[in-house]
Formats: C-alpha cells, structure tokens, sequence
C-alpha cells in the first residue's frame, strides 16, 4: 500500500482477531475425522431399511397366496349355497301310455260320464288299482 | 483420514481460523453463529479444495458464502422467532479483537469506524489486513477486478483514518 496509509495499516495490524474457540476444532474435527464411519453407519441404516422393506412384501405375497389376506379392505364371502329350503319343480313329462289333456278336455266338455268312462278306460288299460290317480300325468321331483 | 491429512486441515484452520471468524463476523455478529458459518465454510472449502486454483482465495470466498448463506437463513429464522427474540435480553457485544488493556478504548474505537464503513469495503479490509491475500487474491474470493479490490481498500482506510480522527478530537 502506499505510504499515505502506512500508519492506519500498522494499527489494524496490530490487532489480533479474537481466536475461535476449542469446539469449532472438535466440530471440524468430528465432521473430517468421523466422516468414513458416518458413512458406513448411513450405508447399514440404509441396507437394513432395503431389507426389511423387502422382507415385508415377501410376508404379504405369502400371506397373499395362502388366503389369510386377500386384499387391503375387508370383504366377506358369504355363502349362499345351499339354498335354504328346497325348491319344488315340476316337471310335465309326456307319457305315450297316457292321453294328451285335450282329450280330457274334450270329454268333459261332453258330458261328466264321458270323463269318467275316458278315465275308467284309462285305468283299465294300466292296470293299476283302482285309487286316486295323479292328474294329467304331472310328476312331482324334489331337487336342491 | 490419513493422519497426515488431519494434521493439514488443522494447520489451514489454525492459520486462517483468526481471519476466517472475523470475515464471518462481518455479516454474523454473533460469535457463536458466526463459528457455525465458519465451520459450514470450512468444510466445504476442505470438501473440495482440489478443483481450486488459489485454494486461500478458495476458503475464505467458502466462508463468506457459508456467512451470507447463515444470514439468509437466520432472516427467515428471525421472522418466526421474532416474538421470542423480543422477549430476551440482547446479548453484550462481543470484541472482535484481542489486545493489552490499555488500547481496549482505541479497539473499541477502531471496531466501531469498521462498522459505519459499506459492506464492500469492510470485508475487502478484512481479506487484506488480516487474511493477507493479495488483491488479485481478494478479486478472486470475491469474483471482482484486483483494482476494484485496491480501491475498494483505499477507501476504507481513508474513511477509517478519518472516523478515527473525529474519534480523538472528541
């Protein structure tokens, strides 16, 4: 610097800057000196998080297939089978033995006698027992 | 880390370390905080000297960024802490310098005229007389010409000596 400003230059310079303190050493210190084994410390945090993140989606595929859970919200499976009482089905088969319901018809439209002679002759030509017949040949099955 | 290597960084912050608070402490007065800006500094200076060409200029220009980078943050601190901050007592001055007793008063003088000069020329001041950088030095730390930085120098000595004059006729 120029000689003008020697004197203001000597004064500043005689003064010392107040010295940090021990801690800002130590800090540094543990930040350089620490630095491999934080890292190492960061890498087996972040190892063991990877694995256990991968040990829980194999839990929830095992329990997946296995049933336990079927998915992330409740649903009951309810079981409707079998029914709760059975249901009657009726089931109009053509019988060859046995006339069509319009000739029945037809004999009653003729006279009551002509009905009883049709089922009369009906009768005869099965050789059942005389009893009550089923009508119109309907059969009656039970089925679940 | 090698030991050798320990034993640099020690000597880099043991020569500088001085120099180093007081740049901080031009923009963080708190001696404290301003060690804090210091070490952010100083790590990131050591992180990566390699890639720079004056690694001085290097650490000093780390630090005054890791000081700007404290006051920044400590601004957006200080807004959500202001009604804490209003209830304390301000703490006492802290001298930035050291020597005998009986230039305590001139200290306290020359640390006042410091802090009535602009921002610029205040830490070109610092850099110069007490990190001892050149001013091509200086003009790399704080990305200007080295004139810029001379001047800047001339101006804050004469406006010093000045206050400081008005401080002994008073």
């Amino acid at each position: 610097m120029t000689d003008d400003f020697r004197d203001i230059e000597s004064e500043l310079e005689s003064l010392r800057p107040v010295e940090p303190s021990p801690a800002l050493r130590w800090k540094v210190a543990g930040e350089l000196e620490g630095g491999p084994r934080r890292g190492m410390r960061r890498l087996v945090i972040a190892s063991g998080s990877v694995a256990a993140a991968a040990a829980c989606v194999v839990v929830a595929v095992v329990l997946w297939q296995t049933g336990v859970i079927r998915t992330g919200f409740h649903v009951k499976v309810v079981n409707v089978y079998p029914p709760t009482a059975p249901t009657t089905r009726v089931v109009v088969s053509p019988r060859p033995d046995r006339p069509a319901l319009g000739v029945y018809a037809a004999a009653l439209s003729g006279s009551p006698d002509a009905l009883d002679q049709l089922l009369d002759r009906q009768g005869a030509s099965l050789g059942a027992p005389a009893g009550p017949s089923r009508p119109w040949g309907a059969t009656t099955e039970l089925t679940n | 880390m090698a030991t050798g290597d320990a034993r640099e960084w020690a000597q880099w912050l043991g020569r500088h370390g001085p120099a180093l608070l007081l740049l901080a402490r031009q923009w963080v007065p708190s001696r404290a905080d301003a060690e804090d800006a210091v070490q952010d500094g100083f790590l990131r200076f050591w992180r990566s000297r390699e890639k720079a060409d004056d690694p001085a200029a290097y650490l000093y220009a780390c630090v005054r960024t890791a000081a700007l980078d404290f006051v920044r943050g400590g601004r957006r601190r200080g807004r959500r802490e202001q009604a804490v901050a209003a209830t304390e007592v301000p703490p006492a001055y802290d001298a930035m310098f050291t020597c005998p007793l009986e230039r305590q008063e001139r200290r306290e003088a020359i640390e006042a005229a410091m802090r009535h000069l602009p921002e610029p020329q205040r830490e070109v001041l610092v850099l110069k007389v007490w990190g001892r950088l050149s001013f091509p030095q200086i003009g790399a730390a704080l990305s200007i010409p080295p004139d810029t930085a001379a001047s800047r120098y001339r101006y804050a000595l004469a406006k010093l000596r000045e206050q400081l004059a008005e401080e002994l006729i008073r």
